[in-house]
């Protein structure tokens, strides 16, 4: 039985850097920015620039949820209509005449309950994940459509301009929503490399048996994964809402799809164990600028569906293919 | 146990036990039949229930191909995409390209085999996850069937298409026939067919059917690619009920066919299921449907109880299988 | 070195069970599964910083009783204490709890993780302000490794290492985490010498700080160069204990693990038929496989019956896999009465009437939740169907038959396997190949977890079949159960074909040998 060959240092670490996930998503968010930003001047219109952050902003705050999700080996549909919901929940509160403080914090709250009852029947009645949240998202939906009665098609309007500004406003030029999705970004960056809760959910995506043989409570810690997810979707809807001024029953309407192939062209897989935020936000910024130069090249959207349909297989078929030839190599197969 | 093995065997009992999978949905259907048809005066009558068949009768058709995928384990969330396309596809080319009927129902057909047998081959070729990849095929082939709404520019499609989801035979649609037909003899096949029998066998344990012989990865491959054709005949179908490309057909239809196949007593584990039970699930949704429609409960909450029969029908799935 | 037996003439010195400073003790483990007795009022102590080893074939009841001392299983009865204090529950967190972990043989790692948090999965290093300190743990990770002194970085994707550099980063995680006992289960199986090397000294070292070691392995020479004493278990029993001195020689170990009494033995042994005239009906060349196989060749006369034998990790259900296609194989050719077959696949296999019995019937080999009568008709399904629509009274007739020619107690053609005893489901398992009129049988593991009324009726048909014209494999880890049926044994160890006896040579005690160190 021999060793491995002897690589020196820096052949190793870039080959350590290639091998990550995300490297495939920051290559082809990178690319496509330059891309960009050299062939299509009106890229960097003020216009554009906001557009960009104001879908990024939102997606990408439900994409850390996903991937976080990902990671322990899970994963949520429901976030589209929690994202409807949380903005409905919001706007319903502003109506009835709190602050919009409140009105946000409720809204968080109705997202944090969704992520409870998904991680309850998944976690503890055992229920598939995949079935529990494509019933959590037409409970969802369904729950927004009756809040909705007599709403005609506008649904919730008019809300004060305090809590519009959330959604509006920027500072140095940047959206309030994007500064957000950046603490986040780093804020979960950080707890899922310095925390023991962030060490753990890898730990049970990659071997679930093996965690609770550790002593992990892999439910608690799923649990609390979907808890994150909901909040995160719900906050998600409240910003598109206090953008848009208006909550109806659109917000959030197929999110669940964009967000779980951002994430995987990101490097997370649906059998768990690996992703990352870095990840998380860059297959997000690589699907956006996609719909972005679709828009600036006035290429009709079904080729982006088509185009992230074939990239998506790509990836899924090379890690796939990563996977199997490790196995041939440890003799597993 | 602690039977000795050596104790002889006097008689051998050959009675079958009577084994209903789909027992249960047929009862609760019948149920629920018989609550509409006493607390309503609209609902047993023969337009009504018509209708209800008439419309299930094109989702049935995909949920063959659906519903042996998921005895085997696997499951295909394209349907849904491959139901537009194809309908689409064939629509575009007998308006566009004025190709004739038949030739553009096989080459529709065709270009669905090849994508079903495509994603087969990758799922088994790389051992990759039927859900990952079929979630990729679903954008993919979404996209395609968007590509043919806009080309054709909202036009309806051609009589001869229009026509054919309204073919009668004896003053009852041929859809709703077929739909008979197939599940009698699909469920009579599931039974008594070698096939079917090797299908139930790869689903419930594929180590043990290969070290038997059964060609497993053939066998993923082939249904794959029997349920796009599948899909795609009801495809066909569907548009050709609806008369233009409207990007809304097929949406979310994998998630109803698979709350209907698992009503029916299918798996996701694999190892369960049957054509009855998938047809009496997807007739127990719609009369859910038909009767809140009649009770003027709002469409909104529909989804809303549609969510809950899945997470209830899958939990208790889940206890009964997931323990064995 | 002179020949030496337990009866005779050997200096060995016996331990007793017991001493007085002991730090785990077990009095009277019992476990049994169904009706098999997996341990049988097992007694004896271990003392504190003591590399003790267990040694025994496949069954003697190392496992169960490493399950025990683990918390994974509860013993039926017995108690076993640790440092004077008695177990009340078992459990793995209790268990780990009192000091105790283990180096599996099935890793337990986590391949999307880095070395550093494979050896330290439980350990969170924080800094002052309670974040993970990644440095902390590379360094610390660096330590451990260093005491391997192998080449591996402490932030390596664990999915990278080969499977011995695993096995070694899974050995450093029991290692590190300084826990009293640790128990080691083959861990050898994966190193080279120098690793081999490096491990003794390691142990040798912790055991100087107090660290107890409880050791499993096949191999005897590595069991001479480290252990303090060596506790033999044979058939669930508890046989004896050797003082590790300059005495215990090979022969006395490999004695006592056989030690049978062989006058009215299970398993009389054949007359031993000569093939050597016969045409080869099964040949296999050069087959061989990176990582998990060196080059095998055998063949298989007409008319006799050939078996493997070999220990954990020898290779010996690799072999039989590759042969029928369930696995892949780099290289070898394979040749059936005369004719090279070109595609190895379980399909070509049936079709040319060669069939396959698996070894561990709970994980494949039947249909536990479908009837009897579908798990038989299985590999004949083409003969019983017209037009693929099956013959049900065809298929009544033909499960009946096997029913009744096996013996197999069941109430209904339709009764499903689990609910059938061990036995009954290893006999359906055999009449599956059996009806589909076989040629040549592949049988891994016949008679594996059955009571001793199943294996004498099962090792009745082998030889029955054979005498009809059937030739068979058999793939077994029960010595005297081969030494009863075949005509010639190969031996294998270490993913390695290191020999074969036939005939008069056949001896439980050469074979054991060969098998070993």
């Amino acid at each position: 039985m021999g060793m491995n060959n002897l690589k020196t240092n820096g052949n190793r670490k870039l080959l350590n850097i290639l091998r990550k996930n995300e490297t495939i998503s920051v290559g082809l968010a990178l690319l496509l920015l330059v891309f960009l930003v050299l062939a299509r001047p009106n890229f960097l219109d003020r216009v554009n620039i906001d557009s960009l952050q104001t879908s990024i902003a939102p997606y990408g705050i439900m994409a850390i949820g996903m991937m976080i999700l990902l990671i322990s080996g899970v994963f949520d549909l429901s976030v589209g209509s929690t994202m409807g919901l949380g903005g409905l929940v919001s706007a319903i509160t502003l109506t009835l005449g709190a602050s919009p403080a409140v009105a946000i914090l409720t809204g968080i709250l109705s997202g944090l309950l969704i992520g409870l009852i998904n991680g309850l029947i998944v976690e503890i009645a055992g229920v598939n994940a995949l079935i529990t949240t494509i019933g959590t998202m037409y409970i969802g939906r369904g729950i927004s459509e009756i809040v909705l009665v007599g709403r005609g098609y506008a649904g919730y309007t008019n809300f004060p301009d305090s809590f519009n500004n959330l959604g509006r406003g920027q500072f140095l030029n940047i959206y309030y929503m994007f500064w957000i999705l950046l603490v986040l970004l780093v804020v979960f960056q950080l707890v899922l490399r310095y925390t023991k809760f962030g060490r753990q959910l890898f730990f049970i995506g990659g071997n679930y048996d093996a965690a609770e043989k550790l002593g992990i409570n892999a439910r608690r810690i799923r649990i609390l994964a979907f808890v994150l997810s909901g909040a995160l979707a719900a906050f998600a809807g409240i910003l598109v809402t206090s953008r848009a001024g208006i909550a109806n029953r659109y917000t959030g309407v197929g999110a669940h799809m964009d967000v779980i192939i951002a994430c995987i062209i990101g490097g997370g897989s649906l059998i768990g164990g690996q992703g990352s935020i870095v990840g998380a936000f860059s297959g997000m910024v690589f699907m956006v600028l996609m719909s972005n130069a679709f828009n600036l090249y006035a290429i009709p959207p079904q080729w982006q569906s088509i185009l992230v349909g074939i990239i998506l297989l790509i990836v899924i078929t090379v890690d796939g293919y990563v996977s199997l030839s490790k196995q041939k190599r440890l003799g597993k197969i | 146990m602690a039977m000795s093995s050596t104790e002889t065997v006097s008689s051998i009992s050959r009675k079958k036990r009577f084994s209903f999978g789909a027992l249960t949905i047929v009862l609760i259907t019948a149920l629920l039949f018989a609550f509409l048809t006493f607390t309503s005066d609209t609902f047993f009558t023969y337009r009504n229930i018509y209708a209800i068949f008439y419309g299930v009768s094109f989702q049935f058709i995909a949920v063959i191909g659906f519903t042996y995928l998921m005895i085997i384990g696997e499951i295909d969330l394209s349907v849904g995409s491959v139901y537009a396309f194809s309908g689409m596809f064939m629509g575009y080319l007998m308006v566009m390209k004025d190709v004739p009927l038949i030739p553009a129902i096989g080459i529709s057909l065709l270009a669905c085999v090849v994508m079903g047998a495509l994603t087969g081959f990758l799922i088994v070729r790389f051992k990759l996850n039927s859900m990952m990849v079929t979630i990729a095929t679903m954008t993919l082939i979404r996209g395609l069937a968007s590509n043919f709404v806009k080309r054709m520019y909202g036009a309806t499609y051609p009589s001869v298409m229009r026509h054919l989801s309204k073919i009668k035979f004896k003053e009852i649609y041929l859809t709703i026939i077929i739909m008979i037909i197939l599940v009698v003899i699909l469920e009579i096949l599931l039974r008594k067919s070698s096939i079917f029998k090797r299908l139930y066998s790869v689903g419930e344990n594929r180590l043990t059917a290969r070290i038997y012989g059964v060609k497993s990865n053939r066998i993923i491959i082939l249904l794959f690619a029997l349920s796009a054709l599948a899909a795609g005949i009801g495809g066909i179908l569907l548009n050709s009920r609806v008369t233009y490309a409207d990007t809304a057909i097929g949406l979310g239809l994998e998630f109803h066919l698979l709350t209907a196949a698992v009503l029916g007593g299918a798996s996701l584990y694999g190892g369960r299921g049957s054509m009855l039970g998938s047809a009496v699930g997807l007739i127990f949704l719609a009369t859910i449907l038909n009767g809140m429609v009649i009770f003027n409960i709002e469409p909104l909450l529909q989804q809303l109880i549609v969510g809950i029969i899945l997470i209830i029908a899958v939990y208790v799935d889940t206890r009964l299988n997931k323990h064995e | 070195m002179e020949p030496n037996s337990v009866n005779g003439k050997s200096k060995a010195k016996i331990a007793p069970a017991f001493q007085n400073d002991d730090f785990i003790e077990m009095h009277g483990i019992t476990k049994a599964y169904g009706i098999v007795e997996a341990l049988n009022e097992v007694s004896f102590g271990i003392r504190k910083g003591e590399v003790h080893t267990l040694l025994g074939e496949n069954g003697a009841g190392k496992s169960t009783l490493v399950k025990v001392i683990m918390g994974e299983e509860t013993p039926d009865s017995g108690r076993l204490l640790i440092d004077g204090h008695e177990i009340e529950s078992y459990s793995t967190e209790n268990s780990y709890g009192m000091g105790i972990s283990m180096v599996h043989q099935e890793l337990a790692v986590f391949e999307n993780l880095t070395v550093a948090e494979n050896i330290f999965p439980s350990r969170y290093f924080t800094n002052k302000f309670g974040a993970i300190d990644w440095s902390a743990l590379k360094e610390r990770a660096k330590e451990s490794i260093e005491i391997f002194d192998i080449d591996i970085k402490p932030f390596q994707k664990m999915d990278s290492l080969t499977l011995a550099q695993q096995q070694i980063v899974e050995i450093l995680r029991c290692i590190s985490d300084n826990q009293r006992i640790i128990l080691l289960d083959e861990p050898t199986s994966g190193l080279n010498n120098i690793e081999t090397e490096k491990l003794m000294a390691i142990i040798d070292k912790l055991r100087t700080e107090g660290i107890t070691f409880i050791y499993i392995s096949h191999r005897i020479n590595e069991v001479l160069e480290i252990s303090d004493k060596i506790t033999i278990l044979r058939d669930g029993k508890y046989i004896r204990t050797f003082v590790n001195d300059e005495n215990l020689t090979e022969d006395d170990l490999v004695n006592s693990m056989v030690g049978r009494e062989l006058s009215g033995s299970l398993y009389s042994k054949k007359a031993f038929y000569d093939a050597s005239g016969n045409p080869v009906l099964f040949k296999v060349e050069g087959l061989e496989k990176k990582n998990a196989l060196d080059p095998v060749g055998f063949e298989l006369q007409e008319g006799e019956i050939i078996g493997f034998f070999g220990l954990e990790g020898s290779g010996l259900n690799k072999v039989s896999r590759m042969i029928y296609g369930l696995e892949g194989k780099d290289a070898g050719e394979i040749t059936f009465k005369n004719e090279k077959l070109t595609k190895i696949t379980p399909q070509e296999m049936i079709r040319k009437k060669i069939l396959y019995l698996n070894n561990n019937r709970k994980q494949a080999g039947l249909l536990m939740n479908s009837g009897a009568a579908d798990n038989m008709m299985l590999p004949r399904m083409d003969d019983l169907s017209v037009m693929t629509i099956l013959k049900n009274n065809a298929i009544a007739d033909y499960a009946e038959k096997y029913i009744r020619l096996f013996s197999i107690v069941i109430p209904s053609i339709f009764e499903k396997p689990r609910n059938l005893s061990g036995g009954n489901q290893q006999k359906l398992m055999f009449s599956m190949c059996t009806g589909a009129e076989p040629e040549l049988m592949i049988v891994n593991e016949p008679t594996r977890g059955i009571d001793v009324g199943a294996k004498s009726e099962i090792h009745k048909f082998i030889l029955q079949a054979s005498d009809n014209g059937t030739g068979f494999i058999i793939f077994s880890s029960d010595l005297p159960e081969l030494v009863g049926l075949c005509d010639r044994i190969y031996i294998m160890k270490n993913k390695a074909l290191v020999g074969d006896l036939q005939g008069d040579a056949i001896d439980e005690e050469a074979i054991l040998a060969m098998a070993c160190a």
